[in-house]
């Protein structure tokens, strides 16, 4: 598994369709692929399911680009920042489906999509919450062993997984620093997976970083170098999250004139 | 707009609840921190100083597990953190391999979290104002809440507007487990530390009345609460933050004052994050915050 995986950011996204589920790397406002999500939204996708554990300013400028037709996560907000709004608008609009996650029911969604079975249980207490009300996919069974009350939790099913990782080598090995999320994970899970990253180096040079290699290359299917491709959000050890610039977004994604030519100029930045 | 646009008041009242957390906190516990709340964060690395130097305490901005205390930053824990964490976790390692374990083989995990609403019973919801299926207000999401609260014994939350809006007869929905409705033993013990008092599930499954903050009366507690609420036979007055204490909030754990930002909304939110932001874009990074 030696082939050469570098890419153009317009070919690797090329396997984003209209209707795919497409899984974010990254949580909230820390390594995610920021650029990635601009260039699927200036490709005009439709229908997307995003997967993500948080949503974060990726998650909210690609359904304010009419991308994102549902969304599963268990939390989307921009942290200290506040309401992500594009996701609160849309889900008390009606034009946002969200599918109800916590943390453990997509990760056991998850853990079961790298098993390849069809579901993992979960025990039954969360019936003590009003999430299985909302989740009419999470089905209650008799554990067959004990007879305790459990949950079937699905099989997640991803499309596409895109990264953003602090560096990469041309055989898609991965470097990951700082909030690893479950980025070590989707690619595993996922038919085709597209890393952005700050640096394409050298294989000795990712081995000599902290955490060494964290995803192998044999799961990655395109490498695309975009130095800065988080930003605002951080990648560690080169970019820290931009605070101001997550203010900024806020605020043009609160104001109706003002959101186009946000989505406009950062979709113009690409290269 | 500056920090010191909130009243000596509610600033008391911020200290206060940190305090209060803080001293509920024994030595050994496993601390779980949230993201952007800087009161229960604040907290622990007070307990950290004062009396419980061996706790550990999971940052999540970075999945580390941490001994030792930090400055509280705005968004910057990475880069204190991953550098010399103990250990260094992925989301499936915390919920799959540790959680289940730390919570039902009964180890002193204490996180405070922040809830929407809560009731009588201490469960409480982060997700939805209004039905689920139409909200009025969309909240961004209960995140771990609902499954560390049903696996836990001890579930504590904080709560720094104690109003009729928070404290409430009827949530919208269930995202914390609370105690059931029945006559049987209830199922935890919830706390919650709030701006006016510490409120503790008692035997009936419900809130009680153990603590009420220096100043604060019965009537304002009650009129602030949209449930009846039980007495302790035994309610103390909350002791207020000592010299110590204040100092080390002040001037070693947030000399910045980050977690003032939480009585903050609105506009004075948004002015007062844009004047830290401005500050720290200027300051040059200092590498090895390391307070202890």
């Amino acid at each position: 598994m030696t082939a050469d995986k570098r890419s153009t950011l317009r070919d690797a996204l090329a396997a984003v369709h209209d209707g795919a589920s497409v899984a974010l790397g990254g949580m909230t406002l820390y390594r995610r692929p920021v650029v990635a999500a601009l260039g699927i939204a200036a490709m005009k996708r439709r229908d997307l399911e995003l997967i993500t554990l948080t949503g974060g300013i990726e998650t909210d400028l690609l359904i304010g680009a009419h991308c994102v037709r549902r969304l599963r996560s268990c939390y989307t907000g921009l942290e200290v920042v506040g309401f992500a709004p594009h996701f609160t608008r849309a889900v008390q609009n009606g034009t946002l489906e969200l599918v109800e996650e916590t943390e453990y029911t997509l990760s056991y969604a998850l853990q079961a999509a790298v098993m390849r079975v069809p579901f993992l249980p979960m025990r039954g207490a969360i019936a003590r919450t009003d999430i299985p009300h909302v989740r009419a996919d999470l089905k209650r069974f008799e554990c067959p062993l004990t007879g305790e009350p459990l949950f079937a939790v699905p099989a997640l099913h991803v499309d596409v997984a895109i990264l953003h990782a602090s560096a990469a080598d041309r055989y898609g090995n991965c470097n990951l620093q700082g909030q690893l999320a479950l980025d070590r994970h989707l690619p595993s899970a996922a038919a085709v997976t597209i890393v952005t990253a700050e640096r394409i180096v050298e294989t000795d040079e990712l081995l000599a970083m902290q955490g060494g290699i964290q995803v192998p290359g044999v799961f990655v299917t395109h490498v695309v170098e975009i130095p800065g491709g988080s930003l605002p959000t951080s990648c560690l050890p080169d970019r820290k999250l931009d605070l101001a610039a997550v203010l900024d977004y806020a605020d043009a994604a609160n104001d109706t004139a003002a959101w186009p030519r946000w989505l406009d100029h950062a979709m113009g930045a690409l290269a | 707009m500056t920090v010191t646009s909130l009243t000596d008041l509610q600033r008391r009242r911020v200290d206060q609840i940190v305090v209060c957390m803080a001293r509920m906190i024994e030595d050994g516990d496993f601390l779980a921190e949230g993201i952007g709340t800087f009161m229960s964060t604040s907290a622990y690395m007070l307990a950290k100083h004062m009396h419980a130097p061996n706790c550990t305490s999971l940052c999540p901005n970075g999945n580390t597990l941490m001994q030792g205390t930090r400055t509280l930053t705005l968004g910057h824990d990475e880069f204190d953190t991953v550098p010399r964490a103990s250990m260094w976790l992925d989301y499936l390692q915390i919920n799959l391999h540790y959680m289940p374990g730390i919570f039902l083989a009964g180890k002193r995990w204490t996180e405070f979290m922040r809830p929407a609403q809560i009731d009588a019973r201490g469960a409480t919801n982060n997700v939805t104002i209004g039905p689920h299926a139409a909200p009025r207000v969309r909240l961004p999401g209960s995140a771990g809440i609902p499954d560390a609260s049903t696996a836990a014994r001890r579930f504590y939350y904080y709560a720094p507007r104690h109003t009729r809006q928070v404290f409430v007869d009827t949530l919208d929905f269930i995202s914390g487990a609370g105690n059931a409705d029945t006559a049987c033993a209830p199922d935890m013990t919830i706390t919650v530390v709030s701006e006016l008092g510490v409120l503790i599930t008692g035997a009936s499954g419900r809130f009680e009345v153990a603590q009420l903050h220096d100043g604060v009366t019965r009537e304002a507690i009650e009129s602030n609460t949209g449930f009846a609420l039980g007495w302790r036979d035994d309610v103390r007055t909350s002791a207020p933050p000592s010299d110590t204490e204040l100092r080390l909030l002040n001037e070693v754990i947030d000399p910045r004052g980050l977690r003032y930002l939480e009585m903050l909304s609105g506009n004075a939110r948004k002015e007062r994050l844009r004047e830290l932001a401005m500050s720290s874009a200027a300051a040059t990074h200092t590498t090895g915050r390391q307070t202890s």
